[in-house]
């Protein structure tokens, strides 16, 4: 197996894991420690679009009342089940989404001719991104797109496209196999954990 | 490198340009804050609306292929939900667009064909929010949702028409079939 695809293998076993929880407490701790995977691998974690989420697909649960009334809103009633299920939704959501994060993090190599054009895709986007850094004025847009273009298309592949510091990565292939393995422990466990109701349930 | 050869290699390197450009278009449409994670501007459609009138059928659905793929990798969503909403409105909309644009370029220019691919991509995106994220509570997104589709599109539609009229590389395109 490539390096380069540890992560990817890891993350396509764990998503049933995630996918299966049960337990709201169970979602959150996945959500978090996958968080915590995909940022200390260097992905971002924005607050705001996640809360959006959260946000949105809890409102939405609440439209459909279930489970014990919690307050109402004038004629509206807030529901206990309706906002635990659009809250564990939503974290569902935002675990996968970071979960994903984390599986790109190594830059996988996919096989076959879909592999070989994709590389050829981020070869010309390399370019493009080096060729608009150099491209003044930008305005107007129209044309400064057309001139990138131009200079993109001016001339064949240079070089094949080649897989990325995959040699330099083959020594943290052991590394790397025991971490991915212990994430996947952690993330069936909590599954298991949920599934036999050892977490509290809320 | 010259495009209008009939050369397969040649062709398949335009189309991953083609898709490179979307990669590249939606990469500066990511830095743009959205309101809800899955709504965008649809600034990456733009080689799939060039595109139109340059590459054959399964070209075209090679490039939305990539354009979906490559997004996915770059932003790091191609195994989570945001990927379907991407595959959902990218199939409908290009399918659309490929109808609208082969059948009926006399009579519709490239902002109906933008229109119309946008509207496919957002109805295809709010059915599946239907099953995905909110229930039946999505009729309520719907409104504001596809009147900023519509918005967009028409921007999108004036820059496209404006970029095939006014681009030295396209016409340099046009000079013979692809």
């Amino acid at each position: 197996m490539k390096v380069a695809n540890i992560r990817l293998v890891m993350g396509l076993v764990a998503l049933p894991a995630i996918l299966l929880q049960k337990s709201f407490i169970g979602i959150i701790i996945q959500a978090t420690y996958v968080i915590l995977l995909a940022t200390s691998h260097g992905r971002r974690f924005k607050i705001i679009p996640n809360l959006i989420l959260l946000f949105s697909v809890s409102s939405a649960h609440l439209l459909q009342p279930h489970g014990l009334h919690l307050f109402s809103i004038g004629r509206f009633p807030i529901t206990a089940g309706a906002l635990t299920l659009g809250a564990h939704k939503a974290c569902t959501l935002i675990a996968l989404l970071y979960l994903s994060h984390y599986m790109v993090t190594a830059r996988p190599q996919f096989p076959g001719k879909l592999g070989k054009l994709i590389s050829m895709q981020f070869y010309y986007f390399e370019r493009i991104t080096t060729t608009w850094q150099t491209i003044t004025p930008k305005r107007p847009v129209i044309k400064a797109i057309d001139q990138v273009l131009l200079n993109v298309s001016g001339s064949s592949l240079e070089s094949p496209p080649h897989p990325s510091k995959q040699a330099a990565r083959e020594d943290h292939l052991v590394k790397d196999l025991i971490s991915n393995g212990v994430h996947l422990v952690i993330l069936w466990g909590l599954f298991l954990l949920g599934s036999l109701a050892i977490l509290p349930v809320i | 490198m010259t495009y209008p050869s009939k050369s397969r290699q040649v062709r398949i390197e335009f189309v991953a340009l083609l898709a490179a450009c979307a990669l590249f278009l939606s990469t500066v449409e990511y830095l743009i804050p959205k309101p809800v994670p899955f709504m965008r501007i649809g600034l990456a459609n733009l080689p799939l609306i060039i595109g139109l009138g340059l590459l054959k059928e399964k070209e075209y659905m090679l490039l939305a292929l990539l354009k979906v793929l490559g997004q996915g990798l770059v932003t790091g969503t191609i195994f989570s939900y945001i990927v379907l909403f991407s595959i959902a409105g990218t199939i409908a909309s290009t399918t659309l667009m490929y109808i609208v644009y082969r059948f009926f370029n006399r009579w519709v220019s490239l902002i109906g064909v933008s229109i119309a691919g946008a509207m496919a991509s957002n109805i295809a995106q709010l059915l599946l929010s239907r099953y995905l994220l909110f229930g039946a509570a999505a009729r309520l997104i719907a409104p504001p949702f596809l009147v900023v589709g519509l918005i967009s599109s028409i921007l999108l539609g004036i820059f496209a028409q404006q970029f095939v009229q006014k681009s030295q590389w396209y016409n340099s395109l046009q000079e013979g079939p692809l």
